[in-house]
């Protein structure tokens, strides 16, 4: 026989009874009232600016993770990691996690719990595909990341572990399984797996700063925010390390 | 010498193997052959390198290096091709929740299995140092809705969830929330089938 599970019963499983409030609870705010301080507004002001600095700050990492992971998905090459925004997500999704699971207990606050959620789950989203979009390109370039110091700064410890040790697996299977010379396998068959950012690749960019146009002989002509321009990556290099232009 | 006559089926297993779900057999035959054709060639562009000869002789000889060496690079080519074609289909297979079935894996070689083997366990190191409230799974789809309606395919006693410890019942329907990387992982096993509204 088959039955529906609604939320309360998930939410409730673990627990002997269910606990049904009859009015809503009210959450006692942070500072110890004084008299002094119900005529003092400043507290009041200051913790308004502290929470919408914090809000900005994490809006802020989600940005800047999702526009990193358009750069990762359209570049040839490997960017930089972006492991403050990584980490300040992680906490975030934690400390919300925390809260929507106890907003779906109360009757009142389960839509803002599921509208928690469903944020949650758009950030973790993003911060998946930005983990795998990585992972892939390493795996698919593993050979020319670890000879270059370069692209090696730009992984994070996990990643460059996990490229030498790929690195050494595929070289072990390949040396193993194919009966050939050594030299062949050296310099063709473990060569020809080393497959190089194809930096002449043509992007697609959105232009953030004014730039001069690569090819302008007169710096006066710019290209303007919101302008956008197709060229070769090798030309656009600079310009996305300074965050003058975006790729799309 | 071979080449084009070892190196065409090749290429077709190739694109049939591209083309294909599962894993196919490995070619053993056709590889060992141009395996063999091309320590041949190789040493014959050795001979050739090692003995001395007149001008004459040097003209011919360019003209002979240079045929080894263009069929000796289009069968490494074909190798390689094909034995990438393996190493990926190998990597899918290892990054999927569930096991490779026993027929499929008894289908890779003794050198591919310890790649199948080693590759599972270098993506669990790699996902363990990455941060824990994330499932990295190569079928990542967008999120719509917080929550999904899942049929049970199996009886489950005692799952930990984000939401508690939770009992799925065969052939009930349950409520879930896919992002919780416990029932994204059963939905991946098949014991949780995602019904779609």
């Amino acid at each position: 026989m088959s039955r529906i599970f609604s939320l309360n019963e998930l939410g409730h499983a673990g627990s002997s009874r269910l606990s049904r409030p009859t009015r809503p609870t009210r959450e006692l705010p942070d500072i110890d009232l004084d008299i002094d301080d119900l005529t003092d507004s400043d507290t009041e002001d200051e913790k308004d600016q502290e929470t919408q600095l914090k809000d900005a700050e994490t809006s802020n990492d989600y940005e800047i993770l999702k526009r990193s992971l358009i750069n990762e998905e359209f570049s040839p090459e490997i960017l930089m990691y972006q492991d403050k925004a990584i980490d300040n997500l992680d906490k975030l999704i934690q400390e919300q996690d925390a809260v929507s699971k106890d907003m779906l207990v109360t009757h009142e606050r389960k839509k803002f719990g599921m509208l928690l959620f469903s944020g949650t789950d758009r950030i973790k989203y993003i911060m998946e595909k930005y983990l795998l979009c990585r992972r892939n390109k390493i795996e698919t370039q593993v050979l020319s990341i670890l000879s270059s110091p370069i692209y090696k700064e730009r992984l994070s410890t996990a990643e460059l572990t996990h490229a030498e040790d790929y690195k050494m697996l595929l070289e072990d299977y390949l040396k193993a399984e194919l009966k050939l010379p050594n030299d062949c396998l050296e310099d063709s068959i473990i060569k020809t797996f080393e497959k190089k950012p194809d930096l002449s690749k043509t992007v697609f960019c959105r232009v953030l700063k004014n730039i001069v146009p690569r090819d302008a002989q007169d710096t006066a002509i710019q290209h303007e925010p919101g302008d956008v321009i197709m060229d070769k990556y090798a030309y656009m290099r600079d310009a996305l390390k300074d965050n003058s232009v975006e790729l799309i | 010498m071979y080449t084009n006559s070892a190196i065409r089926p090749l290429i077709d297993i190739t694109k049939r193997a591209r083309e294909t779900k599962t894993i196919l057999f490995y070619e053993r035959d056709k590889v060992q052959e141009i395996c063999e054709e091309i320590k041949v060639l190789k040493q014959a562009t050795e001979e050739i390198n090692d003995t001395e000869s007149t001008s004459e002789e040097v003209h011919t000889s360019s003209g002979k290096l240079c045929v080894y060496n263009a069929m000796k690079e289009k069968e490494l080519n074909a190798i390689q091709l094909y034995h990438f074609q393996r190493i990926r289909k190998t990597k899918e297979a290892a990054c999927k929740e569930t096991r490779l079935p026993q027929n499929e894996f008894n289908r890779l070689t003794n050198w591919e299995q310890t790649f199948y083997n080693k590759y599972e366990q270098l993506i669990d190191n790699y996902n363990s140092n990455c941060p824990k409230s994330l499932y990295l799974n190569d079928e990542l789809h967008v999120p719509k809705e917080p929550h999904v309606v899942v049929r049970v395919m199996e009886n489950l006693e005692r799952v930990m969830t984000k939401n508690g410890i939770v009992e799925f019942l065969k052939g009930s329907q349950a409520v879930v929330r896919e992002a919780d990387s416990t029932i994204a992982k059963l939905i991946n096993s098949g014991y949780l089938k995602k019904i779609n509204k």
